[in-house]
């Protein structure tokens, strides 16, 4: 029966609290564990796939930041019954054979990469994976790649401690599933690539977006950029479907494809999903205890893309007017790039500091505490792929003004009010609309109370699993 | 050798099989091709390679350039050279101030043969106006190698073209259309004789192969017609790229917008022996020939027929071999999107044919009308 096997790079190299790209790894591990038999798990690393046993996966999706296991019951468990039965005599036996086993292969591969190129790739199926790791040195013509073996069944121990990757046994029919940092893991989709050449599986990848090809002017440099589309380039080879978490992202990256004149895999647009949180008003920090009155938030990265500028200058532009509907406005989010000078005609002013707060470092409960308060949240964003904190807020119950630009409108439809993201006074002149007309605000959220359907994270997890359906039996 | 150098060493051995000994002079820039034919070499002096009134048309002048060194140094240059001759053979026009000099000071009834490669004066404003050079700069240096082009015409004994093209442009402007001569290209008939197979080993299993020298034309041809990127082509099918050409692309700006993709499919050989070319061609998806520029007629093209191989080439390329077009395994495509389309058809075949009326691609053939011609030049 055809296994899926789910890319777990990312989630397994990451040591803080999930969030973006890291989140969604992780909650699509999280429905494979709860909701599928029939499921692996993979790292990549330098041309080599390895397996993660389970229970180190679930200690780090679960139990490493403390989530609870909430549905321990339906995790599948290997049979114990059967691999007991092994016993530590059983066990041996079936090492020992795969130690000589891998032992004489490892010698055989690293004697044979000394013979001429030409004629080492005439004899050896996987010959640009081991042409690769003949180039790469000693150590990787030691290490396997692919295991050729059948399946065989990873026992458990009765001690939980990590164990040292196995490699994954993946057979005909297969599907790899990757939808994490792929960009940080080298040549992972060209060996992928390679990997297709000997083996029939499919591959599912995902694109968040093509900012950095696409705007290359709001991304950090020329040079990320080029790596950016490198990555796609390799993605794109290796896929045969690829999940899109946006029409206006699929347009994109089918707009990309037709310009290269590249073919086009199978595309499929999936919604991600947005959690909301229930805050504990004894653990909310003093910062955000300490905010008093009425405001408005906005949860991003400050970074340049995101366009904070132009809420600092409808800000200013108000003060300016002498409203007497300014706000508090609230930024959360770590400092990004591109936003030197913003940030310091914000120090150096003499009265944005009274209506503008940055915060960061704020946990799931602030978070949520600040969601739940603020009056209505703002997406000035220039450009996005889907729109997380707009699923948010949406999520929240809170109405928000948000960009016309890109993805941002997919996500609230009209039930939130648009604005042109260059336009300050536009934005001015929302912002004091709604602070004016609180009735009007109550009028929006009733609204999205009453139609706004949650996006989850189980039906991102289903939609990505129709996807590997759809594609299994396709030639 | 480039195409051009190849030419001039055919003509070169032509002179001497109808019996004239010879010199050859050249005068180049310090930086540019080795000549290792010459029996008399002059360095340009860097000091005469740029001039600020032509701005950034500067590095594509060194032509007209060593054309001012010859003028300045005339004496010095025939004191060392001589002017004991019968007959001169000036290879394109910037250097025919030097050519009639010698024929003035000689005592002997010199003849003075005027080789084309090009109408200069098109290719030279095509050039200028791919490097963005000012409009106005471009038409003067036009006008100039125009004015260069007529005045070799006019004082030469006969003219040499390469093209058809070539062949009427010259006719028209020459008072005396009777001295203008058809001489394209050729190739040696055992051109493929000579092979090593052991370049193999560093090209991907399917690919495609571009040669060219370090002329512009063959930068910007390659980069028009990939002006789209080169990652249509799967990740484990290449371009190999050999000669010069392969140090220049990135001169380009379609070539550089692209370029971290298009280095994930090139490999370049820059250097490379005539055994481990002729393995490279020969054992090639398809030889790719994306002439957008450059008039003259394409070496290339008649090593690609000669080959037998599969030829992706424009209309252009094959100037000159128009009968040869409808022949099996040729595909003729003139924009981006069908000359990819054409690459993408051959990705894993290798397909060998048999052409028709190769021995007419040989330089015996092509250049038999010029040899008779000189044979009747004293008459």
């Amino acid at each position: 029966m055809s296994k899926v096997w789910i890319d777990v790079t990312t989630t397994m190299n990451w040591n803080r609290p999930a969030v973006g790209i890291v989140r969604v790894e992780q909650e699509l591990i999280k429905y494979a564990l709860e909701n599928k038999s029939n499921v692996g798990f993979f790292i990549y690393e330098t041309q080599c796939f390895s397996e993660i046993d389970r229970e180190d996966l679930i200690k780090k999706v679960y139990q490493e930041f403390n989530q609870e296991i909430v549905i321990k019951k339906t995790i599948p468990e290997v049979n114990k019954q059967s691999t007991n039965r092994t016993s530590f005599f059983g066990l041996s036996i079936r090492r020992i054979r795969n130690s000589f086993f891998f032992l004489f292969r490892a010698i055989y591969e690293f004697l044979m990469s000394f013979v001429n190129d030409s004629y080492y790739n005439r004899i050896n199926h996987l010959n640009h994976i081991k042409y690769q790791n003949f180039k790469n040195g000693v150590k990787s013509r030691m290490r396997r790649v692919v295991h050729k073996n059948p399946q065989q069944q990873v026992p458990l121990t009765s001690n939980f401690k990590p164990r040292k990757p196995q490699t994954i046994n993946v057979t005909n029919g297969d599907t790899i599933m990757s939808v994490g940092l792929s960009w940080d893991h080298g040549s992972k989709f060209r060996d992928l690539y390679d990997l297709k050449k000997v083996i029939d599986i499919k591959v599912i990848a995902i694109c968040y977006d093509l900012i950095p090809i696409k705007v290359p002017n709001l991304f950090i440099s020329l040079e990320h950029s080029a790596s950016f589309e490198r990555y796609y380039d390799g993605m794109t080879w290796a896929a045969d479907a690829v999940a899109c978490i946006s029409k206006s992202s699929q347009n994109d990256y089918i707009d990309w494809l037709t310009e290269k004149y590249m073919p086009r895999p199978y595309t499929k647009v999936v919604t991600l999903g947005s959690t909301i949180v229930p805050y504990d008003e004894s653990k909310l920090s003093q910062t955000v205890k300490a905010i008093d009155q009425k405001f408005i938030l906005f949860v991003s990265t400050i970074e340049r893309r995101k366009n904070h500028e132009t809420i600092v200058k409808a800000i200013q532009y108000l003060i300016d007017q002498g409203s007497e509907n300014i706000p508090l406005v609230v930024f959360v989010g770590m400092r990004g790039w591109g936003v030197g000078d913003m940030l310091n005609e914000y120090e150096m002013s003499i009265d944005l500091k009274d209506y503008i707060k940055i915060l960061n470092n704020l946990g799931d409960n602030d978070l949520s505490y600040l969601y739940q308060k603020c009056e209505f949240f703002l997406y000035p964003s220039f450009y996005e792929g889907w729109g997380l904190p707009v699923a948010e807020g949406l999520t929240y119950g809170k109405f928000g003004i948000c960009s016309l630009s890109s993805s941002i409108p997919e996500v609230g439809g009209d039930l939130l009010e648009y604005v042109y993201p260059y336009d300050v006074l536009g934005w001015a002149s929302k912002i004091e609309l709604f602070m004016r007309n609180p009735e009007q605000l109550r009028v929006k959220e009733e609204r999205i109370k009453s139609e706004f359907k949650e996006f989850t994270w189980n039906s991102f997890g289903l939609q990505m699993f129709d996807i590997a359906e759809s594609i299994a039996n396709v030639k | 050798m480039h195409g051009g150098q190849i030419r001039s060493f055919e003509i070169l051995e032509l002179y001497k099989r109808l019996g004239y000994s010879t010199k050859v002079v050249v005068i180049k820039p310090l930086n540019s091709y080795l000549s290792d034919k010459a029996d008399y070499e002059f360095y340009v002096d860097d000091s005469y390679l740029s001039n600020d009134f032509y701005e950034n048309a500067n590095p594509y002048l060194s032509d007209l350039f060593c054309k001012n060194y010859v003028i300045e140094n005339l004496e010095r240059i025939i004191a060392v050279v001589g002017s004991n001759y019968d007959l001169i053979h000036c290879e394109m026009p910037w250097l025919f101030d030097l050519a009639l000099a010698i024929k003035k000071v000689s005592k002997n009834n010199v003849k003075i043969i005027f080789g084309t490669e090009n109408v200069e004066s098109e290719l030279k404003a095509k050039i200028l106006s791919n490097a963005n050079v000012k409009h106005e700069i471009v038409k003067m240096i036009s006008d100039l190698v125009q004015e260069i082009e007529q005045f070799a015409v006019d004082m030469a004994d006969i003219v040499l073209t390469v093209s058809h093209y070539d062949f009427n442009y010259f006719s028209s402007i020459a008072k005396d259309g009777g001295k203008i001569i058809l001489a394209k290209n050729g190739i040696a008939k055992d051109r493929f004789t000579k092979l090593d197979y052991s370049i193999l080993s560093r090209v991907t299993d399917n690919y495609f192969i571009f040669v060219g020298s370090a002329h512009m034309p063959n930068v910007t041809g390659f980069g028009e017609m990939f002006s789209h990127s080169l990652s249509f082509l799967p990740l484990d099918v290449s371009v190999v790229i050999v000669g010069g050409v392969s140090t220049f692309l990135e001169q380009d700006p379609r070539f550089r917008k692209y370029k971290h993709l298009n280095d994930t499919r090139i490999i370049r050989l820059n250097n490379l022996e005539e055994a481990k070319l002729n393995a490279l061609l020969l054992n090639a998806n398809a030889i790719l020939l994306p002439v957008v520029d450059g008039g003259g007629s394409n070496l290339k093209t008649a090593e690609a027929l000669l080959s037998n191989r599969v030829i992706i080439a424009t209309r252009k390329a094959f100037v000159g071999y128009e009968s040869y077009i409808n022949q099996a395994g040729i595909y003729i495509a003139n924009e981006p999107r069908s000359f990819a389309d054409a690459m993408l058809s051959m990705i894993n075949e290798k397909k060998k044919f048999e052409r028709k009326s190769l021995i007419n691609l040989t330089w015996s053939i092509t250049l038999k009308d010029f040899a008779e011609r000189i044979g009747r030049l004293y008459e």
